[in-house]
């Protein structure tokens, strides 16, 4: 079976381009994380491969399916996106209730069970309405519409924004049972990274409409370290390597060395080596570049 | 995998609307009571009942505007983003629409028929008038509504400008037709038939079903 899919996907906004070129592959049976910046194209990726936004080209297609307009593709498909009180086309007005009732008829899978489950769970009051949320129990209807639905592709647009930690730590592991029981696929996309990174089973980092990278998390860990001391001896060690993020510290320097395979950084010399974090990995690939 | 039916979302949403109208005719006709007091010849509940069928005429045109417009504001988004299948999202709204259309047209058949003992024939013809017309306002609730919510101010001053743009196309034909504009509106208006009107209803309805699609063919979606 393929997976989703998409192709040489791009997005225009006018003379913007928002996505360049993507591609990208999702197997069955993974959890993925969705890692990028503001405006980085996260949200317009998950939607166009949901179907929600047209592609200006390219194609996505669900186990060789095209997801365009296409129910027995879609059947599979629930992207789980954040909700917007303040949007002029919204589901604000209606109640909890409603929400999920609605997505039980459309979700063809549907968990009632782990829907009031998770609704007892969460402690949510399902007779007020969206708009009258807090952000954290906006982020709970959105979670148990994702984990309710049991579709098998399962996208999440930032499903932890606002919640307290204790909220946090109740959906990973809710979502990793989930997983274990039924191995869908996850796409998380989230700026809490170090939380999320020991359930992530490969991380997706974007940046400014471009995959950056697709790799196993633990692989990728391995792969970069921090290299730290006076600058010819940092410079020395890392000579060949793919360095990103060159900072100034004391009277030395910090660069982060991005190992491909049978290379390692030159421990002979008098340099510190560490290993990095993921949100490290991110902040070095995607921040800003200090000239040093 | 057993697709599932969606058919019973669009079955309450023709029930509540159905609903909907039957309260605020009711509520019309309350105010209407209120307001006619003391001077209504043959009774109270005769007023009541031979005024029902404009009040639901009146209340079916005001509150199919509103719910088509509330339905693109609200349950058109989050359908689409629980199952992004806009074709069939848009031939289930024009069918939901259309059946509480039929629902109207049996309805008020029924009350001519049993308060009017009007003859099969002339409910007919009078239930095609105003259908006719609940399709003509249905049509333009569509091409405004989608305008509107898709592109908020500027689709508003779209509908503005084709307003105009009829309006001042009927004022120079008025004013420069002078004596034969008026001859002609009046035969026109004695040869208008229910039959022409409901199928002007139904070019309307037409013409708001392409603007619909044009228009959302394709737009992105914010939840």
């Amino acid at each position: 079976m393929e997976g989703l899919v998409c192709k040489d996907i791009i997005k225009k906004y006018g003379k913007k381009t928002v996505l360049d070129q993507v591609d990208l592959s999702l197997d069955h049976g993974k959890i993925y994380g969705l890692i990028g910046r503001n405006g980085a194209g996260k949200t317009t990726l998950l939607s166009i491969m949901t179907a929600q936004n047209p592609a200006t080209s390219g194609e996505v297609t669900c186990d060789g399916l095209p997801v365009w307009e296409n129910p027995k593709a879609l059947d599979k498909i629930c992207f789980s996106r954040e909700l917007n009180p303040m949007s002029g086309m919204s589901a604000n007005s209606m109640k909890v209730k409603e929400y999920l009732k609605i997505a039980s008829i459309y979700f063809p899978n549907w968990d009632p069970a782990m829907a009031d489950r998770l609704t007892r769970l969460f402690q949510l009051d399902v007779k007020k309405r969206i708009c009258k949320l807090s952000k954290g129990m906006m982020s709970m209807v959105t979670i148990i519409v994702a984990l309710a639905s049991k579709a098998e592709f399962t996208l999440l647009d930032e499903p932890v924004a606002g919640l307290d930690v204790v909220a946090r730590e109740q959906f990973y592991q809710i979502l990793l049972e989930e997983f274990n029981d039924t191995g869908r696929t996850f796409l998380i996309s989230t700026h809490i990274i170090e939380e999320a990174a020991n359930v992530f089973e490969e991380v997706i980092m974007i940046d400014k409409g471009r995959i950056l990278l697709k790799e196993n998390t633990e692989e990728l860990l391995e792969k970069c370290v921090y290299v730290s001391g006076r600058d010819d001896e940092v410079d020395a060690a890392v000579r060949g390597l793919e360095t990103h993020h060159a900072e100034r510290i004391g009277r030395g320097k910090l660069v982060m060395a991005y190992l491909k395979e049978g290379q390692s950084v030159d421990d002979s010399r008098d340099v510190d080596i560490r290993p990095m974090t993921l949100q490290q990995v991110f902040v070095a690939l995607c921040g800003e570049e200090e000239h040093v | 995998m057993k697709r599932k039916s969606t058919v019973r979302f669009w079955i309450s949403q023709i029930l509540q609307n159905v609903g909907m109208i039957g309260v605020v005719a009711l509520i019309l006709e309350v105010f209407a009571l209120v307001g006619s007091a003391g001077e209504i010849e043959g009774g109270y509940i005769w007023f009541f009942l031979s005024m029902l069928p404009m009040y639901i005429v009146l209340a079916a045109a005001f509150w199919v505007f509103i719910y088509i417009l509330g339905f693109f504001k609200t349950y058109y988004p989050v359908v689409l983003s629980f199952r992004a299948h806009r074709g069939k999202t848009h031939r289930n709204f024009i069918f939901c629409l259309l059946t509480i259309d039929a629902l109207m047209f049996v309805i008020l058949a029924a009350v001519f028929a049993a308060l009017f003992h009007m003859q099969a024939m002339d409910a007919l013809l009078a239930c095609s008038l105003i259908t006719g017309v609940m399709l003509f306002f249905e049509g333009i609730g569509l091409a405004f509504s989608v305008l509107y919510v898709r592109y908020g101010k500027l689709g508003v001053a779209i509908c503005a400008l084709v307003g105009a743009a009829f309006g001042g196309v009927f004022g120079y034909v008025m004013a420069s037709g002078g004596d034969a504009f008026y001859w002609l509106v009046g035969h026109i208006f004695s040869w208008i038939s229910a039959g022409i009107l409901f199928a002007a209803g139904i070019c309307v309805f037409a013409a708001g079903i392409v603007v619909m699609h044009l228009v959302f063919r394709k737009a992105q979606l914010y939840i």
